[in-house]
């Protein structure tokens, strides 16, 4: 029986590193419920520097760490589909509300990404930076979609949103706070607005109602901005 | 747990078939199909929902790789990067700032309320679940 040495490295590699990702991120939801607070909340982004920080002592390259931990990328996918329960959950809670609902989606993912743009353009930003800004409160498939014809980098694309997502679930609970916002449906239009998914994950231990609308929201906005903003696009090169 | 896994996994299916048709991604597509079935079907959505809350309560694990990814590739922003990071740390408060706002503004022009305390959860178990 002859063993084929290379994929058993990989598939260990794949082992540990799926693993290794896994434990340090159930310490930091261990810590996240023993010290709840803004910070601690965020175990996504300490599981990442964790990760990037050992990936560094070890000198290994992000690609191969991305490609041994797929397993976990993958999971993405039926993670979105299942949202759609809390989604529906959520619409017949709020059915009476809809248009509102969605006049206030889509102007709130305007207002982010053109609020990113204006100051890019007000610094003087290149058209290489403030077209993946148009596009970093969408999600990273629409995203990539979106930009890709306007010959946008899809690694920069793809990471400004990402940062958008973690930046959001740092700072939309702050701001809703000063909002004085409590409903559900406010938390969860707002934060799936301006921080898709990621955001959208970091509601599901601590508002758990708001989990169905965020969803809607990323859903929606996604929809819309692959409408509008190919529209911008051919207006602006005129 | 099974009516989860074929609930899930037959929208992403539908999702990917789909993807062409109304060029949504598979997951987003998959989401929206969920929706729809759970909505015609609310038996569907109970059976499901436990399995389901516990994969969404996981979800941010899901993200860890692409985010070490980007850890790791900061440095392709170069000397752009603080107008990189103003975009980004501005842009997400007036998101939600308007947002609310129009919401907010668009419920009391519809006369149902100021659009706070959504009386179909607020006396539920679990409080209106914010502590955002």
């Amino acid at each position: 029986m002859s063993i084929d040495l290379v994929t058993l490295h990989d598939g260990v590699l794949a082992t540990v590193w799926t693993l290794f990702t896994l434990v340090v991120f159930g310490f930091f939801r261990f810590l996240e419920r023993r010290r709840p607070s803004n910070l601690s909340r965020q175990a996504i982004l300490a599981t990442a520097l964790v990760v990037a920080a050992v990936l560094w002592v070890l000198d290994t390259d992000s690609a191969g760490y991305d490609r041994h931990t797929s397993s976990l990328t993958w999971m993405l996918g039926p993670a979105t589909v299942a949202l759609g329960v809390p989604l529906a959950r959520r619409l017949v809670a709020t059915r009476q509300r809809l248009v509102p609902l969605l006049v206030a989606i889509v102007a709130g993912g305007a207002a982010a990404g053109g609020t990113a743009v204006g100051v890019a353009w007000l610094t003087n930003g290149p058209d290489a930076l403030r077209i993946p800004l148009s596009a970093k409160s969408i999600t990273t498939p629409i995203a990539l979609a979106v930009t890709e014809p306007e010959g946008a980098a899809a690694g920069l694309v793809a990471g400004l949103v990402i940062v958008t997502g973690v930046l959001g679930a740092v700072l939309v609970p702050a701001v809703l706070r000063r909002l004085g916002a409590t409903d559900p449906t406010e938390i969860g239009i707002a934060m799936g607005t301006t921080s898709h998914a990621i955001g959208t994950a970091s509601l599901a231990r601590h508002a758990p109602l708001a989990v169905g609308m965020s969803g809607l929201a990323l859903a929606v906005n996604g929809a819309a901005t692959s409408i509008w903003l190919p529209v911008v696009y051919t207006l602006a090169s005129n | 747990m099974l009516s989860a896994l074929v609930l899930v996994g037959g929208g992403l299916y539908a999702g990917h078939r789909l993807e062409s048709v109304w060029g949504l991604p598979p997951a987003v597509g998959g989401m929206v199909i969920v929706a729809a079935l759970c909505l015609v079907r609310p038996q569907m959505a109970a059976r499901a929902e436990p399995a389901t809350n516990r994969l969404i309560g996981w979800m941010g694990l899901f993200f860890v790789p692409a985010l070490v990814t980007v850890a790791q590739s900061w440095s392709v922003l170069g000397e752009r990067w603080w107008t990189t990071v103003a975009a980004l740390i501005l842009s997400t408060p007036v998101g939600v700032v308007v947002s609310v706002t129009v919401y907010r503004s668009l419920q009391r022009l519809s006369g149902s309320g100021a659009g706070r305390g959504d009386p179909a959860v607020a006396g539920g178990p679990g409080g209106t679940g914010t502590r955002p």
